[in-house]
């Protein structure tokens, strides 16, 4: 666990959860994908076409491209920059589920709808979140790359372009529905919507981060 | 072989070895009119050092050739859409070349550049009429009219003699595979095999060369619609006969004789016998004004040498072989 | 009803490739951009061998997978049969290139839109035969609709060796000891039926089904405070 002068601590009633270069990376990769997935989807919802016409269509494509170059270049070297060692351990992290994520998930629905259920003590981030984080990690690669193969979708022999756009679009909308429920628990369900301040001013109420994230909580240090 | 055969000649293939031997006689000019033996012709190399050797080569042509680059004057001709040539027959079809558009450039027709040289050479008086008078003149006689012909472009007539295809044109009527002529004209009075002076052996192989439909010979090579249909030949060749020499379908590759050296794009092919290699004819200009086809493939006319066969006095194009290397190897 | 049938003898093609060239001084296509093109295809080894002059150009598919994937609706299929393209639609997307089994759609980069063989569907309605099959010299090009008797399309269908390319309402006369194989097969588009018809629905059904959720339990939530229970689970 990172933990240096600059990392995760508590102080008071708050606790450091996210440096910097971790919510510069965060909000590089949302914000991007959010006008990713919009421009992208007008190529999919049968109407939107019509809806817009084909000037807005070809401005969203164009935008859907430059984007494309932020939601590449940005987040992989400000985590690497501002946050190796942290972002290195939330990779690792996100694929090693122990008993306690495995029951966590079970109990996970339930708490969802708002139903009584006891969770198991979580690390810095619940199994939850490490199964968004692999998506987010996967689906980043996926998107990436199958993008900018699509850039020059022409050129490629044939069935790998027709694979790759398949690919791009299904993950597009797969992503979209992981992003919706992602919104949704950081900024409305009310046992998750405490944690937004995380990635806006760095810090969360010590209370939740106590009551979410256990095993983490109990090695931050005091300052 | 050529002086064995006086009469060849005077057919435009053996204009090298005249120009060379000054033998039946001394020729000293050429007018070289919509033909252009140095690329279609036999030994490039030589046809040129024949034209240096010329004290005037005049060349009527379309386009900038490789035969009009050897020209003292060239006196450009307009297009085929830009001018009227002579009416044609054939067979029970007459048709008219005429322009759809006034020349582009400061062109002439065929017709107007003999009738000027014929001006300039003191015997204007026999050239003293246009081409449609001259058209006019020779369907005057027929009941079809130049209007008509001018209009429809084509027109089938009825023949004044239908052909009787029953019959051939000779003395006996029949085709004659025994017959005095040959004889005389350097082969044996029964039409029988001669071998061929050069054969596929060691590392050579024969070469064939044709046609291919998208090209008209060795003057459309430039043009951008049929340059992007077809911008360079192929050299085809077997499999076998490739992979003796480890080229692979696509590589460039040098075929040389002694007298010259062509580099061409191999096609691996089972469409060719194993000791020959085929190319289509028309490639490899040599003209830079030609700015596509310039230096686009080989140029099969540089490898034949000039061989006059008998009988027929025609271009023995059929009797070389060539080595084929990968280029660069 | 009109309903066009187009039929290519390849035993009688030359391989002059006019056809290419009259169809692109028709459209104003750049040489580089042709939407039918010509190829020798070989079978066998020497001295067996047989060759043909195969001819590659859009077929126009009767559910053609070019207008399945367009977002916007720019390529449409006619009732007449010609699939057509909509330039003040098209956007450039390129999804119809890919989409196309026959390789037959090409990218014009100045104007910046799909384009693709028309049928010459303007001389058809003209009366008159489209650039190809005009110009062909070897009259190996025929088209007909096939609801008029005296069309000659159908004396040319009876041909012997006349192969209907599946689909479509293309056929091919393929010379002797020449089988389908040297015709393009027309598959791959497996992948794409699959992306418009499985994936894609199902992708918007997850998103949908996402936000299904996410409602369900804002509301769930809702009704819980309502009642007065608060929405803390209980922290130490």
């Amino acid at each position: 666990m990172a933990t240096t002068k600059s990392g995760p601590h508590i102080q008071g009633e708050k606790v450091f959860r996210f440096v910097l270069a971790e919510r510069i990376a965060h909000w590089s990769h949302a914000i991007s994908f959010l006008v990713l997935l919009f421009t992208g989807m007008a190529l999919v919802v049968r109407g939107a076409a019509a809806l817009l016409g084909t000037s807005v269509m070809q401005g969203f494509g164009l935008t859907h491209r430059i984007v494309a170059v932020v939601f590449t270049l940005v987040a992989v070297p400000a985590l690497m920059l501002g946050a190796r060692k942290s972002a290195g351990e939330w990779v690792r992290g996100s694929f090693r589920f122990d008993r306690d994520d495995l029951r966590f998930l079970a109990g996970f629905p339930k708490d969802f709808f708002g139903l009584k259920v006891t969770l198991p003590d979580q690390g810095r981030f619940n199994a939850g979140e490490k199964i968004n984080s692999i998506f987010q990690i996967l689906g980043w690669f996926v998107m990436v790359v199958t993008g900018w193969m699509l850039v020059w979708k022409d050129a490629l022999p044939r069935g790998l372009a027709r694979w790759t756009l398949a690919t791009h679009s299904f993950t597009a909308l797969f992503l979209g529905a992981v992003v919706l429920g992602h919104i949704y628990l950081a900024s409305i369900h009310p046992h998750a919507r405490p944690g937004f301040t995380g990635m806006t001013s760095g810090w969360v109420p010590a209370w939740w981060a106590r009551g979410h994230y256990r095993k983490w909580f109990e090695k931050l240090p005091e300052r | 072989m050529g002086t064995e055969l006086p009469l060849s000649l005077g057919s435009i293939q053996a204009l090298p070895l005249v120009v060379e031997s000054g033998k039946p006689y001394p020729v000293k000019a050429g007018i070289f009119f919509r033909i252009n033996p140095v690329k279609s012709s036999g030994d490039s190399a030589r046809w040129i050092r024949a034209l240096q050797q010329l004290e005037l080569v005049v060349a009527i042509d379309t386009q900038m050739s490789e035969t009009a680059m050897y020209a003292h004057y060239i006196l450009p001709e307009s297009h085929y859409l830009e001018r009227m040539d002579v009416v044609s027959v054939t067979g029970d079809t007459v048709s008219v070349r005429q322009p759809v558009v006034k020349p582009m450039y400061d062109t002439k027709s065929g017709y107007e550049i003999i009738q000027g040289l014929a001006k300039g050479a003191g015997v204007g008086e026999y050239f003293n009429f246009t081409i449609e008078e001259y058209n006019r003149a020779q369907l005057g006689p027929t009941g079809w009219t130049l209007d008509a012909l001018k209009e429809k472009g084509v027109l089938k007539v009825a023949m004044a003699t239908p052909p009787d295809y029953s019959k051939v044109a000779t003395q006996s009527g029949k085709a004659e595979l025994v017959h005095e002529g040959f004889a005389k004209s350097g082969g044996t009075k029964v039409v029988g095999w001669v071998a061929p002076k050069t054969q596929p052996e060691g590392d050579r192989l024969r070469l064939l060369h044709g046609h291919q439909a998208v090209h008209s010979n060795g003057y459309t090579q430039n043009v951008p619609a049929l340059y992007a249909r077809m911008p360079e030949n192929e050299l085809w060749i077997h499999p076998t006969a490739a992979k003796a020499r480890s080229i692979k379908d696509g590589d460039y590759v040098e075929v040389a004789n002694e007298l010259g050296k062509e580099r061409i794009k191999a096609k691996v092919t089972e469409g060719i016998r194993p000791d020959c290699v085929w190319m289509c004819h028309g490639f490899g200009t040599m003209v830079p004004e030609q700015h596509l086809a310039y230096k686009q493939g080989a140029n099969d006319g540089a490898l034949y040498p000039i061989l006059i066969t008998p009988v027929t006095g025609a271009l023995g194009q059929g009797d070389v072989t060539v080595t084929v290397r990968k280029a660069g190897a | 009803m009109t309903h066009y049938a187009y039929f290519i003898d390849l035993s009688v093609c030359a391989g002059c490739e006019s056809c290419t060239v009259a169809c692109q001084n028709k459209n104003g296509l750049r040489p580089e951009l042709a939407y039918t093109k010509v190829h020798r295809y070989e079978t066998g080894t020497f001295p067996d061998l047989k060759s043909s002059f195969v001819v590659n150009q859009c077929l126009h598919c009767d559910e053609p997978p070019c207008a399945e994937v367009c977002p916007t609706g720019a390529t449409y299929k006619t009732v007449e049969g010609p699939v057509l393209v909509d330039y003040e639609q098209c956007i450039g997307c390129k999804y119809c290139i890919v989409a196309c089994p026959y390789d037959a759609r090409v990218f014009d980069e100045e104007q910046r839109t799909a384009r693709k063989c028309t049928e010459c569907a303007d001389r058809l309605v003209a009366g008159r035969k489209p650039a190809c099959v005009e110009t062909c010299l070897t009259g190996a090009r025929v088209i007909g609709d096939l609801d008029d008797p005296k069309s000659p399309i159908h004396e040319a269908l009876k041909r012997p060796g006349t192969v209907q390319m599946a689909g479509t309402g293309f056929y091919f006369r393929l010379p002797e000891g020449i089988t389908k194989d040297a015709l393009a097969d027309g598959g791959g588009t497996g992948v794409v039926r699959a992306w418009q018809s499985v994936l894609q629905p199902a992708g918007q059904l997850i998103m949908g089904g996402a936000a299904a959720a996410l409602l369900a339990s804002a509301a769930a939530f809702a009704v819980k405070s309502v009642k007065g229970g608060g929405t803390g689970h209980g922290h130490d």
